[in-house]
């Protein structure tokens, strides 16, 4: 797992996108990028080299599922890691989620502890599947 | 139709005496005209001392009268009965007032909670931290004194001992410590994470407020029939997401934290 990764935040809460890359800081990834929005986003992962993708779910102009959806049908973006940090906690979302190709499902309030755990394990399962 | 009774031109002045015919019909009463000729016919009854004809016309007008009541009466009972129905049809608003209203409140009391919460997390780090930041302070003014001495050479061999351990010992507590201050302040750090869900709480309570404005409108408009034909905006739909779970209990479909999250992926595979 490369501490320099590049990592796209994506959240509408300015809030949020600020306490994600703090930690994200903590835990040494200073190479982190921020969009407000799945339709601000799609077009920044097309053009940048991204290694991980985390994404709320509950957007106004698209929704992370249909950003995850969007990523997962283009050649270029379908291995790319995606991370949901959401609220949205019904099981039918969890499991649409799961369907639609996400690596890792994290559910607001989280911890520090979890979000570390959460990308450890997103990275161990690709290299040992590589 | 029915047809008017056949009766003789009298001159004017003279007293009418007329003679209905044995099978008269009420006349046409919805005019003035038809009025008039109605209450000629009644009074020559009366004069003619015609008593059951002139009871029975008086009857006959006021049946027509009171249907002419009854019709209106029918037509507004109409008019109320499909304005009750179109309310009636309006599962919004039994929505609106059966559950919605009250989750609102919900919605708000858990804003307060969470807000609160966050306040008293972030204090008791701060509380925990202003005494180690004002301990490291107070202890790097003395040893500066000691240090200046020692730079100044008015130290002796054992006093420079003991500030040399001091000084040592100074720099494991400010590591110590310093690591103490960066763990209160991801605390600080991790309370600030209410402003999303409070954020998105209170942004279904507006769109919900927007709902009972725009069904409020519209009951006003259906109440003014003057209004009648303007529509009403069409509330937003409702998200079909859920947002931040506020704490009911009990409920099926919502996991109750990050550890069922993970074991429900794991029964799926993940």
């Amino acid at each position: 797992m490369d501490k320099n990764m590049r990592i796209l935040v994506v959240d509408d809460f300015a809030t949020m996108r600020r306490i994600i890359r703090n930690l994200l800081r903590d835990l040494g990834f200073n190479n982190t990028l921020e969009a407000d929005d799945g339709t601000t986003a799609l077009p920044m992962l097309q053009n940048g080299q991204f290694d991980l993708l985390i994404t709320d779910w509950n957007m106004p102009g698209m929704q992370g599922i249909d950003l995850l959806q969007a990523v997962r049908a283009d050649p270029r973006l379908r291995s790319l890691p995606v991370l949901m940090v959401t609220a949205e906690a019904k099981r039918d979302q969890i499991v649409l989620a799961a369907q639609a190709g996400v690596n890792g499902y994290i559910v607001k309030p989280f911890t520090a502890q979890t979000l570390k755990e959460k990308i450890e394990k997103i990275f161990e399962r690709l290299e040992s599947a590589a | 139709m029915q047809a008017r009774a056949k009766r003789s031109r009298t001159p004017r002045g003279a007293a009418a005496v007329a003679v209905a015919p044995p099978q008269a019909t009420c006349p046409e009463v919805s005019t003035d005209e038809g009025l008039l000729t109605a209450a000629r016919e009644l009074v020559a009854h009366l004069e003619a001392g015609n008593s059951a004809e002139a009871m029975r016309l008086l009857h006959e007008l006021t049946r027509v009268q009171e249907s002419a009541v009854y019709l209106e009466m029918g037509r507004l009972t109409r008019q109320l009965h499909d304005a009750l129905a179109r309310l009636d049809l309006d599962d919004q608003l039994l929505d609106l007032t059966a559950q919605e209203i009250p989750e609102a409140k919900e919605r708000l009391a858990y804003v307060v909670s969470l807000t609160e919460q966050a306040a008293n997390q972030t204090l008791t780090a701060v509380e925990e931290s202003l005494p180690t930041t004002v301990g490291l302070k107070d202890e790097a003014v003395a040893l500066a004194e000691a240090w200046g001495r020692f730079t100044r050479g008015e130290l002796g061999a054992p006093e420079l001992r003991a500030v040399a351990d001091a000084v040592g010992e100074f720099l494991g507590r400010v590591a110590r410590e310093s690591e103490q201050l960066h763990a209160k302040l991801s605390e600080v750090l991790m309370a600030q994470g209410f402003q999303d869900l409070t954020g998105q709480v209170l942004r279904r309570v507006t769109g919900l407020v927007q709902e009972v404005e725009n069904s409020l409108v519209n009951i006003i408009r259906l109440s003014d029939p003057r209004l009648l034909g303007a529509a009403g905006a069409t509330p937003p739909a409702p998200p079909a997401t859920t947002g931040p779970s506020i704490g009911r209990t009990g409920q099926a479909e919502v996991v109750a934290g990050q550890d069922e999250v993970d074991a429900l992926l794991s029964s799926l595979g993940f």
